[in-house]
């Protein structure tokens, strides 16, 4: 089920509420949990023993090592099987069917490939547990006594399938004890409408833009820039736009999600836009990655290797498929060169400079992301770069630019903090009051305008069952 | 302030959502959409199967979506947004000039594969066989469209190639329906099919072609049989305060003429289905999988087997006065092979007549020679 549907909205979201908030308090988090299986199980009815496995190993995991705290030797057994079991379950359905199908082109071994589905969430949720473990063992948190907490920590709904990674010590005393003020409810409740507002009447418009530019043959050189701007502002619309919603169902609840973007196409560096995108992820893999790895500690050249490694894992995160590997690398690039050469240059040059710089980078990655057949990528490349057949712009780029051009503009207007600046500025109480009533009419129509997108366009993708 | 508005915002949206939901439950369910015209899913009992391979919850999605509470008001209000955000194209749909909706037209890819299996068919059948490929409003209305529309392959480009390939005597009518456009309305406004009056030019071409005296205009009485139809491309538009269709008709004499349709008798005419919103079906009782036709008045021998899609059922009542018998053939619905049923009817001529926007999509079309 997604957020941004018609059974989620009209049915899934009010009757979970209703019966969450009539609920005593004691059973709140077992009717979350409830509801949070029925989710998962709406999409992925058989692979929701996976997400069980993957949660009762470690919640088995988090017990022993506590039970044996000070004995590091067998501790240390337990940190193995939660990150073999883990890791174990993301290699065989996530990328066994892409190693299977290299090897058979490499070597012609003809090795049977057993064409396994990619379980939803699931790069989400073995993630999550692994932290939890290695959080017990680390003695960063206690391990969690109650099993309908743990639980409902793993496989709470609202973050299950597309994030944010909440962390066990991110939410651990607000399973325990959270408390639901009306105005924490209507924060949340808004926040989560912003967050449809952004996929289905941004991304959802935007992305079928790219769709449209990425299935011509070939593409005038304006074409090609106009199609890659469509799906930089999908993505991020998108994927922020599920974080809202996420960020706004926790905090209807009284949780406190961790962030996940912050504006990151106001970035003036690569380095900078890694630490506004994605948060959540890049800070799983720092800590669990990069900083064992011994970071910036160990000499220049070790932290280049790490930094290399970091961002293998962090593209290929993303998907079974090597152009992500492509994508994690291009930036690990950029970012030791950022490291060793053209940080400190970036910070002096004017920001109009630096900004170009980041969001050229940003939209080439976006084209690696977006393609992964390397041969479609090779030809949209060469219409990036080259005034190929249909030269610098054609009619086709116009027309479209003509149709896509208000929500174009719309997207890049909301993914700069403009409209938090206004919201959060000093204002009389009359200006205050005006814009206040006019944000609720404009809210309440676009509920109605949302809905009616979604009950007429066959457009809603999910992107991240690739995750 | 800002607090107050947000609890009424939320309380709004919340509410609304369950409202539909609960109206939604109540109200009866829907089993065809008039303003779409199209089936819309209905509900279906889960098996622990179905359930288990995800294919109920799909199913389920679809028709929560499709039976929604108020759906036409959804549909209409997304084609509202659709124009604030400045879009000139959107569901297949260019909105076009002078309140015309105009279907899209999309790169063919089967041309080659077409061209051989008509070829195929005119070497294994005795008739005289020939092609009519009708442009659609696309093509003929080009100026109407918005501005900086392109196709990498034109129709015009199509119709050429198809023309030079075919092994049969070809029937441009291309030309004089640009023509005719100038004077009358060649397509509907709301409808992908061309009118009556567009129907009447390319009978004027068929007959110059095929060396046949076409009946004039002044012998017919023309009629006005509708003036509101809203056709299936604004289904898929709604647009706000479109204007309907006139639909007209050339009145053929009748005498002497019997039309049946699998043995059940039919009428070139079925005034029944002015009064549905698929009006077009008036012309040969819609799409029929094959049609009889018999004229005692002519006595010539000729036998025409009409091969087509349902731009044709508006040019076939012009045919009647030139045959003894026409036998239709929708191929999208009829399964069984036009050449063999050619021969053992004893067909003396062939006519394919299809329009050039959905022949290349229309996959029945080219499976079945």
């Amino acid at each position: 089920m997604v957020f941004s549907g018609i059974p989620f909205l009209f049915y899934f979201l009010p009757v979970f509420l209703l019966i969450y908030f009539v609920s005593p308090a004691k059973a709140k988090n077992f009717v979350l949990l409830v509801f949070s299986l029925m989710f998962y199980a709406w999409g992925e009815p058989v692979y929701i023993s996976l997400l069980l496995l993957s949660s009762v190993v470690d919640y088995i995991n988090g017990r022993c090592l506590e039970h044996f705290e000070g004995q590091i030797k067998k501790q240390r057994i337990f940190l193995v099987i939660s990150m073999c079991i883990n890791l174990g379950l993301l290699g065989i359905f996530k990328y066994l069917s892409l190693f299977i199908t290299t090897i058979n082109d490499m070597t012609h071994a003809g090795i049977r490939d057993p064409k396994l589905m990619l379980p939803l969430g699931i790069s989400f949720f073995t993630f999550q547990t692994m932290s939890y473990s290695i959080d017990v063992y680390r003695k960063d948190i206690k391990a969690e006594h109650n099993f309908i907490n743990y639980m409902t920590y793993v496989c709470m709904f609202p973050q299950l399938v597309a994030g944010p990674i909440v962390r066990y010590q991110d939410i651990g005393h607000e399973l325990e004890n959270r408390r639901v003020t009306p105005d924490g409810f209507t924060d949340g409740a808004v926040r989560f409408l912003m967050g449809i507002f952004k996929k289905v009447l941004i991304a959802n418009q935007v992305g079928s833009l790219w769709d449209t530019v990425l299935a011509a043959n070939d593409r005038s050189f304006m074409l090609a820039w106009l199609g890659l701007a469509a799906f930089t502002l999908q993505i991020y619309f998108d994927f922020s736009g599920y974080s809202d919603m996420a960020i706004g169902m926790g905090g209807m609840m009284g949780f406190t999600y961790p962030e996940n973007f912050n504006y990151p196409y106001i970035s003036r560096s690569i380095t900078e836009f890694w630490r506004r995108w994605h948060m959540t992820l890049s800070g799983w893999f720092r800590d669990y990655v990069y900083i064992p790895l011994g970071g910036n500690r160990k000499g220049v050249k070790r932290q280049i290797i790490n930094i290399a490694i970091v961002w293998a894992l962090t593209g290929f995160w993303h998907g079974a498929s090597w152009n992500y590997l492509l994508w994690g690398l291009f930036y690990g690039a950029i970012l030791i060169i950022e490291k060793l050469f053209t940080g400190k240059l970036l910070n002096k040059l004017s920001p109009v400079v630096s900004h170009i710089y980041t969001i050229f980078i940003v939209m080439l990655g976006w084209m690696i992301f977006a393609i992964e057949d390397i041969n479609k990528l090779k030809s949209y490349a060469a219409d990036v770069f080259y005034f190929g057949a249909q030269g610098f712009a054609d009619k086709r780029f116009l027309y479209e630019l003509r149709n896509y051009l208000v929500v174009l503009v719309i997207g890049i207007i909301i993914s700069t903090p403009v409209y938090k600046k206004i919201k959060e500025s000093e204002k009389t109480p009359f200006v205050e009051g005006v814009m206040s009533v006019t944000g609720l009419i404009a809210g309440c129509v676009l509920v109605v305008v949302c809905v009616a997108m979604l009950v007429a366009d066959s457009y809603n993708p999910f992107l991240y069952f690739r995750f | 302030m800002k607090s107050i508005c947000n609890k009424i915002l939320v309380a709004f949206a919340l509410l609304f959502f369950t409202a539909c939901a609960v109206l939604g439950a109540v109200a009866k369910d829907k089993e065809f959409s008039e303003d779409e015209n199209r089936y819309l899913t209905t509900f279906e009992k889960p098996t622990v199967k179905s359930i288990i391979q995800g294919d109920y919850q799909t199913k389920l999605t679809d028709y929560l979506t499709d039976q929604v509470i108020f759906r036409s008001g959804f549909m209409k209000i997304y084609g509202l947004s659709q124009k604030a955000l400045n879009k000139t194209e959107y569901n297949g749909v260019y909105l076009c000039k002078d309140d015309f909706l105009i279907e899209v037209f999309r790169e063919p890819h089967n041309t080659g594969d077409i061209i051989e299996r008509l070829n195929k068919v005119a070497g294994r059948v005795s008739a005289d066989c020939k092609l009519m490929l009708v442009p659609t409003a696309v093509t003929v209305y080009k100026d109407k469209l918005p501005s900086n529309v392109s196709f990498k392959t034109t129709q015009t480009d199509m119709l050429n190639e198809y023309y030079n390939k075919v092994n049969m005597t070809t029937i441009p009518v291309y030309g004089a329906i640009k023509t005719g456009s100038l004077k009358e309305q060649m397509y509907y406004r709301t409808d992908h099919h061309w009118t009556t009056d567009a129907a009447y030019i390319a009978y004027t071409r068929y007959c110059a072609e095929e060396g046949l005296q076409a009946v004039p205009k002044e012998s017919f009485e023309i009629r006005e049989i509708s003036d509101d139809f809203y056709g299936t491309v604004y289904s898929k538009a709604l647009t706000i305060n479109q204007k309907p269709d006139v639909i007209r008709v050339y009145n053929t004499d009748m005498t002497g003429i019997s039309v049946t349709a699998g043995g059940e008798v039919i009428s070139l005419y079925n005034e029944e289905h002015l009064k549905t919103k698929d009006k077009y079906a008036y012309f040969l009782d819609g799409n029929r999988p094959v049609i009889n036709i018999s004229n005692s008045k002519v006595n010539n021998g000729k036998k025409l087997m009409v091969v087509k899609d349902s731009y044709a059922n508006c040019f076939i009542p012009f045919l009647v006065n030139h045959y003894e018998e026409i036998m239709v053939l929708d191929t999208r619905y009829y399964k069984r092979g036009v050449s063999k049923t050619a021969n053992e009817w004893g067909a003396t001529d062939i006519l394919f007549l299809f329009n050039l926007n959905t022949l290349d999509t229309d996959a029945l079309v080219r499976g079945i020679f």
